[in-house]
């Protein structure tokens, strides 16, 4: 019990606790008999009881206090205060102190000679307290360091665990491992290109080598597998075998034919499902770490996207920043993105020398994204009709014009226009200053907000008056643009066959604002999904058709500094012909009315399913009436073959009234009474009218892992509902509200079944934008989008083989 | 008949003298003697190879015998399986014509695995271990149901199927058992489970064990478990014996890579983790290609070839396994000093089941990720929730790092000799050469015997210098023992049960040693 004590913090810094373990005695060479440590167990508040303990039993001791300047003090330890603001609080009071060493730094200081009769040290100046001679009954002989403190309260953080079975990571402590530049592996010698070094899938037929005879023939590899070496063996001597077989024969019938939604007690039972959705891992290894159900359709979400590499960026939390830079990475879960988006933005300098280049490069996404919301909201049941029909379509686009879509899908970030905002933070300000001075509220100004604006009554006057100037002068230009849509709108609709036709040669300067733009603003998407030429937009509104885009545009650009966007409008200029591309497209009560009735209809398989068919019936065309599965989205293709839900649950027949059904609850969206009532046969088909029906395609998808693609689907759907309600509800920012409704043009069905996206209703890379309308996308399970995987769905489509390796290719 | 008598006329296999690591050491010293368990049972204990407990067999063995239930976690390789089926067995009585036990695991082979481990370590008791999984006929396995089982072992699926039948009767099954308990917790299994143990009486115990726990199991201890022990000896989650290196590989490189690796390490054997069955195909037939022994398995094959492949490999007759996940928990081979991972893992409890294929017991091992461009965010994250740094690989490894000095004493699961053509097969071939990893340098492919066919017994190393060390389950590969014994599976079972357990012990030249 004299000097000090041996066992500093540092060997109990490192101190995991060890709940029920017997390290517990050995963790601290200090404590001979085994006294826990301050911070080996519990939580924070036994921490502090034991501080608080060792702090009153060190009451009257001769102490060293070390300062953070250094300096270190001895003297009688006479108080101490735990209870100070911050985590790290111990403020102690020494009686009649001896400075022992100097302060490291060399501060003029009052106190160096004469020191006062008791010494307060705050908590903020405390670095270290060392107690000598503690007489207490437990021999505890440690210092008491305030640097501990810190180190409790974090600990006590996670010291909850103590209380519960530690996870894995409760373990590692999370080691902070930084991003590192990693070794390359350099061979020997390059045989790259040996072809008997190479991993190629081209060479592989099929599976059509036996593993087994392969390595007899080779190695001498013989087989003494005997399954009775693990299991026991069947009495065939008995004298009931015969009759055991056939019971067991009878029963085990019954078991596979009993309904199941699981997918393990399927594979179990030796059915094949689809489990394209997930790989082994998943299946074998890894641990589902859903959450909830929330959680689990985020978790899909990035799963399916990224099916190959989990990438760190799938758990980024929303809302935190990330940089410019890795932006488009993260928003396409895919690292490539990161390069390709840094190699963009050269080319965005280099090859976009027009007039407009960001907003052109930033367009493609959210107007491809768009379409689907635009076109699946318009006329759903084209999307319906054409299911399996456009995805055909669309990719003999993709084959036959391959030159127009980029090896990989390059997105434009917001960099380029971030840099120029930073760099034209003056101008910034100074077109702030402009707007002030100019802006005008598109709306009649609520006369209760005059108060608060001003209480001078002129200025009140004024700002009235000013109002009524501005919208005058709105519907004139209002009507003026109106009659100038009418036109091109016109012989837009006229030549549309025409121009999807031209549309389809992409070699075409005829539709190319800037005919190397396209190089950097490859939006597949745009390309495909658009027959409707980006050109009839650009003439009508050659400025950036995005409203977020022109508004923030418009603010640091209309001060001149830019001579190129003068003609930029703001978004509340825009007419919603502009807005919506096209006369024929901007929303009507009716057509918003009847689009919100076909949300609940057309998106119901069951309900449209079952109308088709009887309008074959009534056409006398007979046949099974079919379901197809509702995860019918590119991204879980194997093939493009599927089954049909007879053949999947062949149960029908067989289904035996007495046996079990097995429903376990890993069924994230089986509504949960039906969970809790086992008898119901959930392979059948289900009530229509129900929302989310137990379809035997969803259930089958979902335990096939596409469980993924269901969630995803979902969460999708709601996030469409939410867009529609805002399309419904809000007129879009700034847009007057009269021009909502123009009159009750009826919507337009286009010919082809497929409303392509307007290329002038495009906004901006942004995230959000562009991830609300990303829903619209996947879920209409025509968007040929896929297939380019532009936002690295394919990842997951050719797991493992195709894709991720071809990516590697086009990097290098 | 005294103690030393019963114990030294006990056919303790070759030692395995390889080093062994604090994982498996740093023991309070116990000895199976200690725990109180029948003898048959220690017979079949020692007889295994086992010396001593390891950390969590000394931890879990008596308070799962006192009948408390168990959540434990313990590092790969280092004796649960053992952990759970030593007090399995000492809880079983065997004229009771009844499962007493229920172990579940996640995958089939390692079902086989695990039953293997039970009737190795019981096999003087008379008790039947049966495996029932999927991908084996239905109608056999309720056939065997007939007749005294008194472990089962198997995957959730199928045990829910002849549970809910009652054609597996758990209602007076004492011992419920999961291995692998994160996976079997895990979103997929759960609800299996929990209608598994909706069977079982109320009094039964439960036994848990897991290298990992990503995510807490609270509410399922809440519910389901009594007051658990919990054990968890783990204060990092990697192995100390392994050794782990990543090769930043162009993707299109990896197979050039996986060729130097190969000429360039002592191999003896490997198992190599592709993310695809068409990979895993197409990798395992691109090795043999190359030269290499190579057999692969993955979930879509057929069950009798995964069963081959899995006894073969554990056997050591080919040096290398292309897999998939579906092998990478549990698998215990004890020959495998090097894992490969040709693709990176997305999670971090498969990258550490993974490399925790190697190193088994303590001992040495080498663990190399393949990692490509696009792989570098799951290293950093799996880094992280690890708590490791893996380095890039260096221009040569050291050989004490992975290669043991004295790889013949590894074990194997089953002796030659009990192995039903165990003997003429190896007679045949006594001419024959094995081919594989031609590589290797002549020397280091002499010590490797495993996978070659030797039945003399005086190839063998003596046996003086003998470390601390024991065996994780598993009776080594003892070809040099003279007396055929019948260590897992005595050929000569057909159909009779329960079988004596004098019969077989008569079988050895001394048999008297017990009553």
């Amino acid at each position: 019990m004299k000097g000090q004590n041996p066992n500093r913090s540092n060997s109990q810094k490192n101190g995991h606790r060890r709940s029920n373990s017997r390290y517990n005695n050995n963790g601290n060479n200090g404590n001979s008999n085994g006294q826990p440590s301050v911070n080996s167990n519990g939580d924070e508040e036994a921490g502090n009881n034991k501080l608080i303990f060792l702090i009153s039993k060190s009451l009257g001791k001769k102490c060293i206090a070390t300062l953070t300047n250094g300096a270190r003090y001895q003297g009688i330890l006479i108080s101490g205060d735990l209870s100070s603001h911050s985590n790290s609080a111990l403020s102690i009071v020494l009686h009649h102190p001896i400075l022992i060493s100097k302060g490291l730094i060399n501060e003029k200081s009052n106190i160096d000679n004469e020191l006062p009769e008791k010494l307060i040290v705050q908590s903020m100046d405390l670095i270290d307290l060392e107690v000598d001679e503690i007489d207490i009954n437990d021999p505890i002989k440690r210092s008491i360091n305030s640097k501990q403190s810190p180190q409790l309260s974090s600990q006590s953080q996670t010291s909850d665990i103590s209380s519960k079975f530690k996870t894995d990571t409760d373990i590692s402590g999370r080691l902070n491992v930084r991003e590192r530049e990693l070794e390359r592996w350099v061979p020997d010698e390059d045989l790259t290109h040996n072809p008997a070094l190479t991993l190629n899938a081209d060479d592989h037929k099929s599976g059509a080598w036996d593993q087994f005879k392969v390595n007899e023939e080779k190695f001498g590899v013989e087989s003494s597998y005997d399954e009775h070496l693990y299991t026991t063996r069947i009495d065939t001597s008995a004298a009931d075998y015969e009759d055991r077989v056939k019971r067991a024969e009878r029963i085990a019938r019954e078991i596979e034919g009993q309904v199941t939604s699981d997918r393990h007690i399927l594979e179990e039972r030796g059915i094949q499902i689809d489990d394209s959705g997930i790989d082994e891992e998943d299946k074998y290894s890894g641990v589902d770490r859903r959450g909830d159900e929330l959680m689990a359709a985020l978790r899909n979400t990035s799963i399916s996207n990224d099916n190959s590499n989990n990438s760190s960026f799938t758990k980024l939390i929303p809302g935190k920043y990330v940089p410019p830079r890795q932006r488009a990475a993260q928003y396409h879960n895919d690292p490539a993105i990161i390069a390709s988006s840094a190699i963009s933005k050269p080319n965005a300098v280099s090859e976009s020398p027009t007039s407009t280049p960001i907003p052109t490069s930033e367009s493609p996404v959210p107007s491809a994204s768009i379409s689907g919301d635009i076109s699946s909201s318009k006329d759903p049941e084209s999307i319906a009709q054409s299911h399996a029909k456009s995805v055909n379509i669309t990719n003999s686009k993709i084959t036959s014009k391959p030159e127009s879509i980029p090896p990989k899908p390059v997105v434009g970030t917001p960099q380029p226009h971030n840099e120029s905002f930073r760099l034209n933070a003056q101008s910034e300000i100074n077109s702030l200053r402009e707007f002030s001075a100019n802006f005008k509220i598109p709306h009649k100004l609520p006369s209760d907000l005059l108060p608060i604006l001003t209480k001078d009554k002129l200025k009140q006057d004024e700002i009235l008056k000013k109002q009524h100037e501005q919208q005058a002068l709105k519907k004139e230009r209002e009507e003026k643009e109106k009659e100038k849509e009418q036109q091109p709108v016109q012989t837009q609709t006229q030549t549309q066959q025409e121009v999807q036709k031209k549309k389809l040669d992409p070699s075409k300067p005829a539709f190319k604002l800037n005919p190397k733009a396209a190089v950097f603003t490859p939006s597949s998407k745009h390309n495909q999904l658009s027959p409707t030429p980006p050109k009839a937009n650009y003439q009508r509104s050659p400025n950036n058709p995005s409203p977020r885009m022109s508004t923030s545009r418009a603010y640091s650009q209309s001060n001149g500094s830019s001579g190129s966007s003068l003609t930029i409008k703001r978004h509340h200029q825009i007419s919603p012909a502009d807005f919506f591309g096209g006369v024929h497209k901007i929303p009507t009560k009716e057509s918003q009315q009847e689009k919100s009735k076909s949300f609940h209809l057309y998106f119901n398989l069951f309900v449209t399913t079952r109308k088709k068919y009887e309008e074959k019936e009534k056409n006398d065309e007979t046949g099974p009436l079919i379901y197809e599965k509702a995860f019918q989205t590119p991204p879980t293709w194997d093939s493009t073959i599927d089954d049909t839900h007879e053949k999947l649950f062949p149960v029908l027949n067989t289904f035996q009234q007495g046996a079990p059904v097995v429903i376990p609850n890993t069924n994230q969206f089986i509504p949960s009474p039906l969970m809790s009532q086992p008898s119901i046969p959930t392979g059948y088909p289900s009530p229509v009218n129900s929302k989310f029906p137990l379809s035997p395609h969803q259930q089958q998808q979902q335990q096939a892992a596409a469980a993924a693609a269901m969630a995803h689907f979902q969460q999708q759907q709601q996030q469409f509902h939410a867009a529609m309600l805002y399309q419904q509800q809000f007129p879009p920012p700034g847009q007057p509200p009269i021009s909502m409704y123009p009159g009750g043009e009826p919507a337009f069905l286009p010919p082809g079944g497929f409303m392509p996206p307007p290329g002038g209703y495009v906004s901006g890379g942004s995230p959000v934008n562009g991830n609300l309308m990303l829903g619209g996308g996947v879920y209409n399970p025509n968007n040929g989008a896929h297939n380019n995987g532009h936002h690295g769905y394919n990842n997951h489509h050719h797991s493992g083989s195709g894709r991720r390796y071809s990516k590697r290719g086009s990097h290098s | 008949m005294s103690e030393q008598d019963w114990k030294s006329n006990l056919n303790i296999p070759t030692k395995d003298t390889r080093p062994q690591t604090e994982d498996v050491l740093n023991t309070k010293g116990k000895s199976f003697e200690d725990f109180n368990l029948k003898r048959e049972l220690l017979m079949g204990i020692f007889e295994a190879g086992f010396e001593r407990p390891s950390p969590i067999q000394e931890e879990s063995i008596p308070m799962a015998v006192a009948g408390r239930d168990i959540l434990a976690r313990a590092k790969n390789g280092t004796g649960k399986t053992a952990s759970f089926v030593i007090p399995s067995l000492q809880q079983i009585k065997p004229k009771l014509n009844k499962i007493q036990v229920l172990i579940l695991v996640p995958t089939r082979e390692l079902a086989l695995q695990t039953s293997q481990v039970v009737r190795t370590l019981g096999k003087h008791l008379g008790i039947q271990c049966m495996v029932t999984t999927g991908g084996t006929s239905l109608r056999d396995d309720i056939v065997r149901l007939n007749d005294p089982v008194h472990v089962l072992v198997g995957t959730p699926g199928r045990v829910l199927d002849l549970a809910s039948r009652k054609i597996a009767d758990l209602s007076e099954c004492p011992l419920f058992v999961m291995d692998e308990a994160d996976k079997m917790l895990s979103r997929e299994f759960k609800g299996i489970i929990e209608q598994i143990l909706s069977f079982f009486p109320t009094t039964r115990q439960s036994l848990l064990f897991s290298a990992t726990f990503p995510l807490a199991v609270k509410s399922f201890m809440d519910q389901h478990l009594n007051k658990p022990y919990e054990i968890n000896l783990m204060d990092e989650l990697t192995l100390k014996g392994i050794t782990q290196y990543y090769a930043f590989v162009e993707e299109k490189q990896k197979l050039h890579c996986l060729n130097t690796l190969f000429s360039k390490l002592q191999i003896n054997q490997s198992i190599i983790f592709c993310n695809s069955t068409n990979r895993v195909e197409l990798l395992a037939k691109k090795i043999t290609e190359l030269g290499y022994s190579c057999y692969y398995s993955h979930a879509k094959m057929p069950q009798q070839a995964r069963n081959k492949v899995f006894h073969e490999f554990r056997q050591g007759k080919v040096r290398n396994l292309v897999c998939s996940d579906l092998l990478t928990r549990g698998i215990d081979i004890q020959a495998v000093n090097v894992v490969i991972n040709f693709d990176f893992p997305k999670t971090a409890e498969t990258y550490l089941h993974r490399i925790g294929r190697s190193g088994r017991f303590g001992h040495l091992g080498l663990a190399i990720n393949l990692m490509s461009w696009n792989d570098r965010y799951s290293l950093y994250k799996i880094e992280q929730e690890l708590g490791t740094e893996i380095k890039p690989i260096p221009g040569t490894i050291d050989k004490s790092l992975y290669v043991a000095e004295n790889a013949d004493a590894v074990p194997r699961p089953f002796k030659i000799d009990e192995l039903p053509k165990g003997n003429e097969t190896v007679n045949k071939k006594t001419g024959y050469e094995y081919k594989g990893q031609p590589e290797v340098n002549p020397v280091a492919a002499a010590t490797h015997h495993a996978p070659q066919p030797q039945p003399q017994p005086q190839t063998y190393p003596p046996q003086q210098h003998i470390p601390p060390h024991q065996f994780n389950g598993y009776p080594p590969y003892q070809q040099g023992a003279p007396p055929p014994q019948f260590a897992g599976y005595p050929p000569q079972f057909n159909g009779q049960y329960p079988p004596p357990p004098q019969q077989q012990y008569q079988q050895t030249p001394s048999s008297q040693p017990y009553q």
